[in-house]
């Protein structure tokens, strides 16, 4: 585990002006998936802000639940579990300590978000198969759904999924980038081929969305990132999609914490990743790069309440977290060698309580 | 997959008979080496033994579950691998079974020893570091399960290595290098300290071996290697006898039955290592022998070496051995070479598209 700066390149973060209380308020701390890196931003006990980096595998999806957090890197679906007993610091002072228990291999599915079901099984959305899909023994998957009008299981990015939404521990929404039954048809619609499906009526809620990524159930409705306009959007009763915030950078990753919508930007060493959209057209004619970091967006007004961004090489953000009650988590990435000096079990275990064997 | 499969590239070499022994068995063989390799054992469809590695750091104990399942301890992970679709360009080949490492269960490093499966597929494997035998956890590194009552205390530290595990539908066996409870003690007991202990009263069945390893009960009968004079050995634990059924040159550890043969793992000492220093080296100068890396195969009715292959190159340990029952030729995905991340193996038969469009699980009504 690194934890301090990208020693690859040139890193540096700056927050905004009480960003660190802000966190303190909320009772918060955040994680962000960089490319081949996963940035921890957190407090010290004094209030102070951390950001600590760790390295890892590359990670496409995260989710996290009360002492869980799920992870997907580039073959595997990990569940990790906060080795720490309540209450519990270490000598560095994290308040939490994710070890990745059970990985599950996905290969080649490209997990684009992950949820987790009432009874505790994640769901993944399959940006290269166009499906939800659940874990299944001896295969990489078990397919779940497709949009109605994609007519085959196959590899192909007919219509990829970009995010979803639970609802009520059920898939609920999700995003796709395109609506097609066409292998890869979708790069060439991207500006505004996009799509907001209702899995369980099996109906367009929105469509002509621009690469529309992360839906989220709150507070009664229906949030997402719009990347291709750097838009955090809400959908109306009336199915209408409303925009509550504007960002100039590609919006990805969303998440909730009272009436605030965090949302990850992502940064780019060229100008691929956002040519051809509404976005990168205002940062073309604006000479500008899009922001990299973390914004706070105050969903009562749409303002920026808070940012945090990240300065140096251009990496993407495919996904971003918030953990509840915890100050300063911290993890091991699956396949570090620092697992070989870290055993979690119970101590208090009685050899003559031993459940019968045989 | 070339890359791994290195049956032209490695030095390996069988006795002549040994391809035709497997093939007349219906089964193949999967084998360990710490501190980095997994080998399959099967024949090609020309006849000759096709063998096919991966790498896995610190692969250990093996266990099979039918065909079906490789469970496989290494140095930070319990790995299920699964038997997988073979592509077609292998199955071509001739390749009948894939395996993949399909589940991780993170451990650390407790030194995981034998790893076991039962019947309904729970897995009990020996965290050596622990002395104990231990479950793998979805929420800890492990569940420790039971613990030999010389050991005074439950805690981290190898005091007795306690190595191995064995259990049938009525009994369940280990063995230990000792039955002593100071930190590291097995180490000034390696020369007949070695015990068989039945579980879970933990009362000791044979006494004076040296290093024993691989206790497996086997149609009813108790069978373990004592490593340490390189005899396969079946043991009665009504009386403690220990009846020596065979001799390898070897550092005999790593045991399974095919039909009425013994597939026993063997190991390389080297001057000053703990498997030196005991029996066997004795034993090895008197007949004029070099210990071999391999698998040699007893003959039960005679106690014959009847075949054998051996691994050439640095590597010195074999630690375990296993059958795969009704595999010709199987082959695997490790998680170095990039098709681990690139492979999916689904199933588009399990969801069917009806008039409307709507995708639902096959068989249910849309």
């Amino acid at each position: 585990m690194t934890v301090g700066l990208d020693r690859l390149g040139y890193f540096e973060t700056v927050a905004s002006e009480g960003f660190a209380e802000w966190l303190a308020g909320q009772d918060i701390s955040l994680v962000l998936a960089r490319q081949a890196e996963l940035v921890l931003i957190g407090r010290t006990p004094a209030g102070e802000l951390r950001v600590d980096v760790i390295d890892g595998p590359p990670v496409g999806a995260l989710a996290a639940d009360v002492g869980t957090l799920w992870m997907v890197t580039n073959f595997q679906v990990w569940r990790f579990e906060d080795g720490l007993e309540a209450g519990a610091v270490t000598d560095a002072g994290n308040d939490a300590f994710f070890l990745p228990q059970v990985g599950a291999t996905v290969g080649g599915l490209q997990v684009s978000d992950i949820g987790v079901r009432a009874d505790g099984s994640p769901v993944l959305a399959s940006h290269r198969f166009s499906c939800l899909a659940t874990l299944a023994d001896g295969l990489s998957f078990e397919p779940l759904w497709l949009p109605r009008w994609v007519t085959a299981l196959v590899p192909e990015e007919r219509s990829p999924i970009s995010g979803l939404a639970m609802h009520d521990g059920a898939p609920g929404f999700v995003t796709l980038l395109g609506c097609t039954d066409e292998p890869d048809r979708w790069r060439s619609e991207r500006a505004a081929g996009g799509a907001i499906v209702d899995v369980g009526a099996d109906e367009v809620v929105a469509g002509g969305l621009s690469m529309p990524f992360h839906p989220r159930w709150h507070d009664g409705r229906l949030w997402f990132t719009q990347a291709g306009t750097g838009e955090l959007c809400v959908v109306e009763a009336d199915d209408t999609v409303t925009v509550v915030a504007g960002l100039d950078t590609f919006v990805r990753g969303l998440d909730f914490v009272g009436p605030y919508a965090v949302v990850a930007g992502s940064g780019s060493r060229s100008v691929a990743l956002i040519d051809g959209l509404p976005v990168g057209d205002r940062l073309i004619a604006a000479d500008r790069r899009p922001e990299q970091g973390v914004f706070v967006i105050d969903t009562r007004t749409g303002a920026v309440a808070h940012r945090l961004t990240i300065e140096g090489t251009g990496r993407e953000v495919p996904a971003m977290v918030v953990l509840s009650g915890l100050r300063r988590p911290t993890l091991i990435a699956p396949a570090d060698q620092e697992l070989q000096t870290t055993v979690a079990y119970d101590r208090s275990w009685d050899p003559a309580s031993a459940r019968p064997l045989a | 997959m070339a890359d791994d499969d290195l049956e032209q590239t490695l030095g390996l070499s069988a006795s002549p008979g040994f391809a035709t022994w497997l093939a007349g068995r219906d089964a193949s063989l999967t084998f360990a080496t710490p501190p980095s390799k997994v080998f399959f054992v099967g024949v090609r469809t020309d006849g000759q033994l096709g063998v096919f590695e991966r790498t896995f750091d610190k692969a250990m104990g093996v266990a099979t579950d039918g065909a079906e399942r490789v469970w496989l301890g290494t140095r930070t992970h319990l790995w299920r691998m699964d038997s997988v679709p073979v592509d077609q360009a292998s199955a071509e080949e001739g390749f009948d079974r894939c395996y993949a490492p399909m589940r991780a269960y993170t451990t650390g490093y407790l030194n995981t020893h034998d790893v076991t499966v039962d019947d309904d597929g729970e897995v009990v494997f020996v965290a050596t570091r622990f002395g104990c035998l231990a479950r793998p956890s979805e929420t800890a590194s492990f569940e420790p399960v039971w613990q030999p009552p010389w050991l005074e205390r439950f805690e981290q530290g190898d005091r007795c290595h306690l190595n191995g595990y064995t259990h049938d539908e009525n009994r369940a066996f280990v063995t230990s290098v000792s039955a002593t409870g100071e930190l590291e003690s097995w180490r000034d007991h390696r020369n007949g300290g070695g015990v068989v202990a039945h579980v879970p009263s933990g009362e000791i069945v044979a006494t004076g071996l040296s290093m024993p390893h691989s206790p497996r009960l086997h149609d009813g009968e108790l069978w373990c290697t004592n490593s340490g004079t390189g005899h396969l050995c079946r043991v009665d634990p009504a009386s403690g006898e220990v009846e020596k059924v065979a001799f390898a040159p070897g550092f005999l550890r790593g045991l399974c039955f095919l039909d009425g043969y013994a597939v026993v793992g063997s190991s390389r000492p080297r001057e000053g290592d703990l498997y030196s220093g005991l029996g066997l080296d004795d034993t090895l100068i008197e007949k004029g022998l070099k210990p071999r890396l391999g698998l040699f195969v007893v003959e039960l009715a005679t106690g014959n070496v009847v075949e054998w292959l051996f691994v050439e190159g640095p590597m010195r340990e074999v630690f375990d051995v296993a059958v795969l029952p009704g595999v010709r030729r199987p082959m695997a995905l490790g998680l170095v070479a990039e098709d681990i991340r690139t492979a999916v193996f689904f199933d588009s038969s399990s969801v069917e598209r009806s008039d409307s469009g709507r995708w639902s699980r096959a068989g249910l009504a849309s």
